[in-house]
């Protein structure tokens, strides 16, 4: 009852945090910016003892609310207790809520030291007030006898266990990965406080400065938030890929794409003046897609389009999603159309052959690729709104466009860095664009060479080469300036080198199908696999039976041992398998051998026979065998043991036809996780040493007439033969993926410098500025 | 210049991008028989692929269990969990399902939408 009362409480002080600071802007109160900001301080408290709170609840097993009993169970191990936080849709929202308030505990004194405290944390209240009343609308301290009342569940009905956690989630990166990325999203509400109030105030430039160190934070954080997703997918979903374009994975890279193109636009202003409607609306925009991304997965309009599951939300969270977006879509766009001839102060038209035409290209292109993820991303919607079957578009959609975009990106990337602000010279540009093109041929030239023969893989390999030589020219040349001017060119290399991953990966990756048997090396390409065996694992978990195979790797002489996952759960009603890849890390190549199948060898003598039709027996040439047909379960009745049973009945004749007797061949039937399993009762072949079973049916669903059924065959003056355990894999060498990781790294390492070299900047502005801006300023 | 670029180019991609996206989000039409085979092409660990498959309706009193006749005339049984279809559905009615077929001894077919012809 206090958490739920509580979340209403922070819901009303966002609000009056709101008001307060709307009524310091308009008034130029102080006093109503001191009540703004203890409230908003009142308000980050209270959003802290929630999130402590709501971690107890998790931590102690608190079943007797709804949250708890729904996402963790007592078998979760701590930091898996602790990650249940932000596990389903109400904990992640207060996850995203409490990350922008811990962001705007920053933010308040940052803006007020810039004179710029109401009219920021008006907008950055506001948007705190539409989280907190999602929180009301997705309340994580519902009690489960209330969620459950229409059921008949009373206050005395407490769970004794939860339904735990999705065990796709039980991996160490669901510790990291979510907080990241919701810190990413939520810093992504500072570059657009700050363009409102910018238009506010009419201050169409000063924004950008004081902004900027912000908004390299959101680009950094988020861009990491997304490659340590498609780090984990790699590691964990066995696909073998990093990135799927799956809804979900869209949904952060569109605001990314958006903010990659905000930071170069900012740029460009703060160099010319220029772009300074464009820097409103991608201010605008990145954060509005932040919501219309959240809309899209969380409000349940995807539907079944994706591999992540949508819950529905429910009506109201619906639309307080809905009008979260629209109030923000509205704000943003009226303010900027309220005041655009305010804001028309620079016609400049920009040369070609300058860096801010440049950057004006490749923020376009990058803009391009947002708007065609989104109208991909969008998909299904469109189609559902048209009337049309709601499918979301193939990946091959998203690879089609990219295979454009990226090459042009990197090109423009490069010569932007040639080129200089406002005019450069043809000589220059000469000297600048031909050792890069030199280096690229060659490159690409080496590419060819070591096999790469497709038009889009040369492109990209010829533009990231381009981008890298210039990149890596730029930056060596300013080693002697400090580290802090070489931000930019260190970000571009990590782009460059996590293109070169994704072309090695594509074009030299080499994947095999292998049926392992146990003990047994199997050559697979170049390398010889074995599976040794397996070992139980997490046997606190009583809905799966959880087990790691261990496969050796050999390859001249170099030993590997991976050890991949499969298993079936209760948690989704054993309908598909979970499971998790197995890999040999290496700088050069990583070894992945992903999971599909277990079974047994088939060591009897088979054959298949089809209904009203004569087969040979595989043991005696001079013996034949009729089935006349299957009998139906409800003929058999159940076996003692209470199994479903089914026979077939079987005429065994010998070469001329001559009858040697009637067969009813049993079979007990248990459906399986992955179908049904069938345990033959055997029975002695007429006339021979041998026992026969019905060891499998294939049902022939489109003719019954046409289902056919195995039979097994074994000499019972011989120990039955017992197959061997047989592990399926698909295993594949991924070379040169570690550039994929590292080019990441590298980008955010650069991202890092620049926040240094901006808010530097800042502060020897801000001093040669003066008292201009001090504190106590409530504008 | 750059605006004249970005509005040509918006002009020019973005009907582009429409027509490609119709392209490579169109579920394929199937019958029934062939939506199994595309299940059991399908990972074990990955969704079956979406399909639409034509029927004729032969028994829609239950939406849980709705009995129909694709055009290759084999009958099967469609589990149907979508929102609530805008007109109601009735025996000899023509529908074109989208959905995913589950597998096992008696396989059916798991619509989530269902559109008129």
């Amino acid at each position: 009852m206090i958490g739920q009362l509580g979340i209403h409480l922070l819901f009303g002080l966002a609000v009056a945090c709101t008001v307060h600071y709307a009524l310091a802007l308009r008034n130029g109160s102080t006093v109503q910016a001191s009540i703004g900001r203890w409230l908003f301080r009142l308000m980050t408290g209270g959003l802290v003892v929630s999130a402590v709170g709501l971690t107890y609840l998790i931590v102690t097993h608190q079943f007797a609310y709804t949250y708890v009993w729904n996402y963790s169970s007592k078998e979760l191990p701590l930091h898996l207790l602790i990650a249940c936080f932000y596990s389903g849709q109400e904990g992640s929202i207060l996850l995203w809520t409490l990350l922008v308030a811990a962001i705007g505990s920053v933010l308040q004194p940052y803006a007020r030291r810039h004179g710029y405290e109401s009219s920021v944390m008006l907008f950055y209240g506001l948007i705190l007030s539409f989280l907190t009343l999602l929180l009301v609308a997705k309340n994580p301290f519902a009690y489960y006898h209330e969620t459950f009342a229409a059921s008949g569940i009373t206050v005395e009905d407490i769970p004794v266990n939860g339904r735990g956690l999705n065990p796709l989630l039980h991996n160490a990166w669901i510790t990291i990965h979510p907080p990241i990325l919701f810190t990413g999203f939520a810093s992504m509400s500072v570059s657009f406080a700050f363009a409102m109030a910018g238009l506010v105030r009419r201050e169409y430039h000063r924004w950008i400065d004081i902004a900027l160190p912000w908004t390299l934070f959101g680009t950094a954080v988020l861009g990491f938030g997304i490659m340590l997703g498609g780090f984990w997918a790699y590691e964990t979903l066995g696909w073998g890929g990093f990135w799927g374009w799956d809804p979900v994975e869209n949904s952060s890279l569109i605001p990314w794409l958006v903010v990659v193109a905000l930071v170069h636009t900012m740029l460009v202003q703060k160099r010319t003046r220029g772009l300074v409607k464009t820097n409103m609306i991608l201010a605008v925009v990145s954060f509005v897609m932040v919501l219309y991304s959240t809309f899209l997965t969380r409000s349940g309009v995807l539907g079944d389009t994706s591999v992540h599951s949508f819950v529905d939300p429910g009506k109201f969270a619906f639309w307080i999603l809905l009008a979260f977006m629209v109030v923000f879509i509205v704000i943003g766009t009226g303010l900027v159309l309220f005041r655009r001839r305010d804001m028309n102060v620079s016609k400049e038209e920009f040369s070609p052959s300058t860096r801010e035409f440049m950057l004006s290209i490749g923020a376009s292109l990058t803009m391009a690729s947002a708007v065609f993820v989104t109208i991909g991303t969008s998909w299904p919607v469109i189609m559902e709104v048209l009337g049309l079957p709601k499918v979301a578009v193939a990946v091959e959609f998203y690879n089609q466009i990219h295979q454009w975009l990226v090459p042009a990106v990197l090109l423009v990337n490069g010569v932007s860095l040639v080129v200089l602000w406002r005019s450069t010279s043809a000589e220059r540009l000469r000297r600048g664009v031909i050792p890069a093109l030199v280096v690229a041929t060659c490159g690409s030239a080496v590419l060819f060479a070591f096999g790469i023969r497709s038009i889009w893989p040369l492109a990209l390999g010829f533009a990231a080469w381009f981008s890298l030589a210039v990149n890596l020219r730029e930056a060596l040349r300013l080693v002697r300036s400090g580290p802090a001017m070489m931000g930019a060119y260190v970000s571009h290399t990590g782009i460059a080198m996590l293109m070169f991953g994704v072309i090695c990966t594509s074009s030299y990756s080499t994947s095999y199908h292998a049926v392992l048997l146990h003990g047994l090396p199997k050559q697979v390409g170049p390398y010889t696999l074995t599976y040794l065996g397996k070992e139980q694992v997490e046997r606190q978990f009583k809905d799966r039976e959880k087990f790691r195979y261990y496969v050796r790797i050999v390859r001249d002489g170099k030993r590997r041992v991976v050890t991949p996952v499969l298993y079936w759960s209760d948690f989704n009603q054993r309908q598909s398998a979970f499971l998790e890849p197995g890999i040999a890390w290496g700088l050069m190549t990583d070894l992945y051998v992903s999971p599909k199948a277990t079974g047994r060898e088939d060591v009897f003598h088979s054959t298949v026979v089809m209904r009203g039709t004569t087969v040979t027996a595989p043991i005696d040439s001079a013996m034949r065998l009729t089935l006349e047909r299957f009998t139906m379960p409800m003929e058999e009745g159940a076996s003692a043991d209470g199994r479903m049973q089914m026979a077939g009945l079987v005429k065994v004749s010998d070469a001329q036809g001559m009858p040697r007797g009637d067969l009813r061949l049993l079979t007990r039937i248990t459906t399986g996780a992955s179908g049904p399993m069938f345990d033959p009762v055997w029975q002695s072949l007429p006339g021979s040493t041998y026992a026969v079973g019905l060891v499998e049916i294939q049902r022939n669903n489109d003719d019954p007439t046409k289902s056919t059924g195995t039979l097994a065959f074994y000499d019972t003056a011989k120990p039955m033969p017992v197959g061997r355990e047989e592990f399926t894999v698909e295993f594949s060498d991924k070379p040169l993926i570690s550039l994929v990781w590292f080019g990441v790294i590298a980008m955010v390492a650069g991202f890092g410098l620049s926040i240094g070299r901006a808010l530097s900047a800042l502060k020897k502005k801000s001093a040669m500025v003066g008292s201009q801006n001090a504190p106590g300023t409530v504008a | 210049m750059i605006r004249k670029i970005i509005i040509v180019g918006s002009l020019i991609s973005i009907p582009a991008i429409m027509y490609l996206a119709m392209q490579y989000g169109q579920p394929p039409s199937v019958s029934f028989a062939e939506a199994i085979d595309k299940t059991q092409h399908t990972s074990e660990s990955d969704p079956a692929s979406k399909v639409m498959v034509d029927v004729v309706i032969t028994d829609a009193s239950d939406l849980a269990s709705i009995a129909a006749t694709d055009n290759a005339g084999a009958g099967f049984s469609i589990q149907y969990t979508g929102t609530a279809p805008t007109s109601p559905l009735k025996t000899g009615m023509r529908a074109r399902f989208v959905g995913h077929v589950h597998g096992g001894d008696t396989p059916i077919f798991h619509a989530t939408q269902v559109l008129f012809p």
